[in-house]
């Protein structure tokens, strides 16, 4: 937990970081010092964000879904729970289960994209995204005299297909970021 | 001239199948980024760490220290999100805009601690590794020892 909210996706610090931040805890008390976790992670995601050309990393993806939902909470077709059985503000992290991350999830990893990753691209361009942008049809059909694949608009899926591939394609959510794309791409290339 | 006989064979098509039968792309072990076996689901941990701090068996004050408070589920990771993100940010807001130029979501201290619905009076610790560096440093043998006993796993590699 400690390597997740300090942004690190392996335990390479866990230990250093272990022992100084628990140090300061006494069994049976309260600890002694308790950190200012948000100022560390707003300055985090702007270091990351000034420097993600050349880091071309970024850590903090969970905040910015979660900032997202909570102030544009209406673009997103979601049933979220905003308020406890009390009537009072719940955190963010218990209004919906879409970023719940398991297999378990009531969201597959289709509804996530289209309940929140189009609705999220939408708010950030001028224009929504459409369903297969003109990259990824270039990708399929560069000509008349040079393509090697199809795609397909159903109602709530797109089928690609490559011509001479045997496999049976996934389908895909109605939004395909580049991501699904890519691999159902090379899945069947 | 008429094709020989081992050459006039049907073409090979992929198997009919009807689309309702066909997996969604989730299935696929590819599309899925972590091993899930090694996951805890996230609500899972927050309950049981308040249930510590409840019936008073957290001993080690986790719930008390705040960490839980910023531990968020993990999600799905989409470049595409991150970057019209970062091509979007206003350093000198410290926002990400709309392309209209409005705010969409401001990236402070404050706007953190209002979505995790996070209140405190006292002033709190600012939080480096740095400053995690030399804390560390300065922890005599007998502390080391203490830390090891209470949070490193003997039977760990």
């Amino acid at each position: 937990m400690i390597s997740y909210v300090l942004g690190y996706n392996s335990n390479e610090y866990v230990d250093e970081t272990v022992l100084a931040m628990m140090s300061m805890f006494s069994p049976g008390k309260p600890p002694s010092i308790q950190y200012d976790y948000a100022t560390f992670i707003a300055n985090k995601i702007h270091e990351n964000f000034m420097n993600l050309e050349r880091e071309r990393v970024f850590k903090y993806t969970s905040y910015i879904c979660h900032l997202l939902l909570f102030n544009k909470p209406d673009s997103f077709p979601l049933p979220l729970k905003k308020v406890d059985a009390q009537g009072n503000q719940r955190s963010v992290v218990f209004w919906s289960s879409i970023f719940h991350h398991v297999f378990y999830s009531p969201y597959s990893y289709c509804e996530f994209i289209d309940l929140f990753i189009h609705p999220a691209m939408s708010s950030l361009l001028s224009s929504p995204p459409p369903r297969l942008i003109d990259e990824m049809q270039k990708i399929l059909q560069l000509s008349k005299n040079y393509s090697i694949g199809d795609w397909y608009f159903y109602q709530h899926h797109i089928v690609i297909r490559i011509y001479g591939c045997e496999l049976a394609p996934y389908k895909l959510p109605r939004y395909v970021p580049m991501r699904p794309f890519a691999l159902e791409y090379y899945r069947q290339f | 001239m008429e094709a020989p006989v081992a050459l006039n064979i049907a073409p090979l098509n992929a198997p009919h199948k009807e689309l309702e039968w066909q997996p969604l792309a989730d299935r696929d072990f590819q599309m899925k980024e972590t091993i899930e076996v090694a996951m805890k689901y996230h609500i899972t941990v927050i309950n049981e760490l308040r249930a510590k701090h409840l019936n008073g068996t957290d001993i080690l004050r986790i719930w008390d220290s705040h960490l839980p408070i910023f531990y968020l589920p993990q999600v799905n990771v989409f470049p595409d999100l991150i970057h019209q993100c970062c091509a979007n940010y206003d350093p000198n807001q410290r926002a990400v805009l709309s392309p209209s130029g409005s705010v969409l979501f401001y990236v402070t201290p404050e706007a953190i601690n209002q979505i995790l619905h996070f209140q405190l009076a006292k002033l709190l610790t600012p939080l480096s590794m740095q400053h995690l560096r030399d804390q560390g440093a300065k922890f005599s043998s007998a502390q080391i020892t203490r830390v090891a006993q209470l949070f490193m796993d003997p039977n760990a590699p």
